[in-house]
């Protein structure tokens, strides 16, 4: 890998400070699952890389409204088992515990997990400089596309988002807290991931060079039912063909409404108003479910290798959806 | 195979004990494919397509090998000093098959000696020559190297030992740790006490491989038990049954540990493993362990094996034999989960799904 400057930050004010390197790159480093293969795989290069584990939060406290406050360099192997994020978001935990492998749990963070760039075949291997290197065109629908996207495929990029927190971050309403040397903001999840433009292809989010994730907000669940499922084809240590995140307010046994999120599916958490729609109101049974993940992959557009994933994405909804009720699936 | 059977509709294991060659040492099919379906409950198994409600089918699939093996042409030393202590040098590899556990047992079994008093040494182009390791030749060529020089060693030592017995060397054996007159143990010395008798004179015996101590030419049969779901594609082997011959069985856990390794590779083959290139550069889109998938260890089920020894033949190869059934016999149990024939590998989950909306559509090809 190219040479690079190292920092050490010992707090947030200073990992901002170092993240601003005018003239050159700058990126921030915790847990490395990500940043460290990419750089070795000559993806992504750095000038300087900035370490952040210490620097940042990483413990989750309890916000006035009855939500949680989760800082982003907090291990995915803490988050699974920390008791209130157990209670109050399980599909969190769900997901958390379909990350790679223990070994992978064990160093990596959920800030790096949410801000990890795509897997996509083409975008890391150095021998195609794809729109996301900077290059003038995407490989994907002219070549091996069975894993690439069968939502949002205008273009000009058909990568899927590849965090498997982003889900149920985005189905359960959460919000980034983000920061940067002239301040902070926050970004609600619905906001934070992008689609693909010729403008802005070569990220994935709206997170700045120098700006950092400081936390990731949840607000009070409610009383939901949630549901998670991942269809992955390898029992461990592969990524899923696709997943859902459902959590449904309810009212008896009827939903009132619901939101539904896919992953592995577009290069976006996919939020579904088909399928939520068709649970708004219904009782939560098999027949719901099944309609619902019908209308979950309606309108996809899949590519010409990749149409074998439009069933996958209807069973993995269907199957969150059974899950929420209480099933096992 | 099995679509033959359908057609008639008979059994696939009887379809193919009606079909296969004559019985012969390397050719035990007809003896294998009863005794293996019994084992594994063949009996429960439905016709094909699993009609039971729900996204799991389930079925059951065989399939029947045979394979070569076998070597020739190692050299071998055995050494044994006055303490007693004997070293075995070969210059063959231990690639994780257990070469050095082998060549251990066979030498302390023709000295009488525990496990434990031989030294292996191994790996060394200075040692007695031996050949690679591949295409199931190493046990073959190996042991009988090494047989035929730890038994001159010892002859060399009786013809030491001898004289302080007041006995003819033809007269003693080594067994149990001891140097004594055949049946007659109380005629005779520890074996530490035999070897201070080489006093400054240490025994050294070169041999090499002869013939009549191994053979060539294995057979075996495998069942596999899957769970497709069909709502997903998504296929996973439940169980594996193997019987398996490979001549005379030197140590059964390394040989069993030969078929696991041989079966988890046809596993791989059968449902992992794909060399996928970009259609449009040639380029191998997944040159990594993260998408040239192999199995994991959850990915592995149980595997059960049954050696059928064969001690008249001698010493046989097993490293490759294991691995030819595996793939054929899961993907019948595919086809008898869900009715639908797929005549390529992997079997992914695009490949499965596709299958099954072509035999819901009126049949695959």
């Amino acid at each position: 890998m190219k040479a690079f400057a190292y920092v050490d930050a010992r707090n947030e004010k200073e990992a901002v400070q170092a993240l601003r390197f005018v003239g050159g790159v700058a990126m921030p480093l915790a847990g490395g699952q990500d940043l460290l293969a990419r750089l070795k795989d000559y993806v992504t290069s750095a000038d300087r890389i900035v370490n952040v584990k210490g620097a940042l939060d990483s413990t989750v406290t309890s916000t006035p409204d009855g939500g949680l406050k989760i800082g982003a360099a907090i291990k995915i192997v803490d988050l699974m088992e920390n008791a209130q994020v157990q209670r109050l978001y399980p599909a969190v935990i769900a997901a958390a515990g379909e990350i790679g492998t223990p070994q992978i749990r064990n160093q990596g963070t959920v800030g790096g997990n949410i801000n990890q760039r795509p897997r996509c075949w083409y975008f890391r291997n150095e021998e195609f400089n794809c729109y996301k290197k900077g290059g003038n065109r995407c490989f994907s629908p002219a070549g091996e596309n069975q894993f690439h996207a069968i939502f949002g495929n205008n273009g000009p990029s058909h990568i899927v988002h590849p965090s498997s927190l982003a889900v149920p971050l985005v189905a359960y309403g959460a919000t980034f807290r983000l920061a940067k040397t002239t301040g902070d903001r926050e970004v609600p999840s619905s906001e934070y991931f992008t689609m693909p433009t010729l403008r802005n292809v070569q990220k994935e989010n709206v997170l700045g060079d120098d700006e950092l994730m400081t936390h990731v907000i949840l607000p009070p669940p409610g009383n939901v039912k949630s549901g998670h499922y991942e269809v992955r084809y390898k029992a461990s240590h592969d990524w899923p063909l696709a997943f859902t995140t459902v959590v449904l307010a309810m009212n008896g046994d009827t939903i009132q409404s619901a939101r539904v999120v896919l992953g592995a599916v577009a290069p976006v958490p996919w939020r579904s108003e088909d399928a939520e729609r068709a649970l708004a109101g219904k009782p939560l049974n098999e027949q719901t479910a099944a309609e619902a993940a019908d209308a979950a992959v309606r309108a996809a557009q899949p590519l010409n290798r990749n149409g074998y994933k439009v069933q996958i994405a209807r069973t993995a909804v269907k199957r969150a959806i059974l899950k929420a009720a209480g099933q096992t699936v | 195979m099995d679509e033959l059977a359908d057609r008639i509709r008979m059994d696939p294991v009887e379809f193919r004990i009606k079909n296969v060659p004559a019985d012969a040492p390397n050719a035990k099919w007809k003896a294998y494919l009863p005794e293996a379906a019994q084992l594994f409950g063949w009996g429960k198994r439905h016709p094909t397509g699993d009609v039971v409600r729900g996204p799991i089918k389930t079925g059951f699939g065989c399939s029947v090998h045979q394979w070569g093996g076998g070597g020739r042409g190692s050299q071998a030393r055995c050494e044994i000093m006055a303490d007693g202590s004997v070293v075995v040098k070969c210059g063959t590899q231990d690639i994780g098959t257990g070469t050095r556990t082998i060549v251990a047992m066979v030498a302390a079994e023709t000295l009488g000696l525990p496990l434990t008093a031989v030294k292996i040494e191994i790996g060394d182009t200075l040692y007695p020559f031996s050949g690679g390791s591949g295409g199931s030749t190493t046990a073959a060529s190996v042991t009988p190297a090494i047989r035929l020089a730890a038994a001159q060693a010892l002859e060399m030592l009786f013809g030491r030992v001898a004289p302080s017995l007041g006995v003819d060397p033809s007269t003693l054996v080594a067994i149990n740790g001891r140097i004594q007159v055949t049946n007659n143990p109380s005629k005779g010395l520890a074996w530490r006490d035999g070897c201070k008798l080489l006093s400054t004179e240490p025994i050294a015996a070169d041999a090499q491989w002869q013939p009549g101590l191994s053979g060539s030419g294995t057979s075996g049969v495998q069942f596999t038990e899957v769970k497709v779901d069909v709502e997903t594609g998504i296929v996973k082997v439940a169980r594996i049954l193997a019987m398996q011959d490979c001549g005379l069985v030197v140590d059964k856990l390394t040989a069993e540990s030969q078929v696991h390794g041989g079966i988890i590779g046809s596993l791989n083959f059968a449902l992992f493993e794909d060399r996928i290139l970009d259609r449009v550069t040639g380029q191998m889109v997944n040159p990594n362990m993260e998408w040239y998938l192999l199995a994991g260890m959850s990915d592995v089920p149980k595997i059960e094996v049954h050696l059928k020894n064969q001690p008249e033949r001698g010493v046989i190869g097993i490293g490759e034999p294991p691995t030819v059934s595996t793939a054929a016999a899961i993907a019948n149990a595919v086809r008898n989960a869900t009715g639908a024939t797929i005549r390529s590998l992997p079997l992914t989950p695009q490949k499965v799904l596709d299958a099954i909306e072509q035999q819901k559509a009126g049949g695959t090809l």
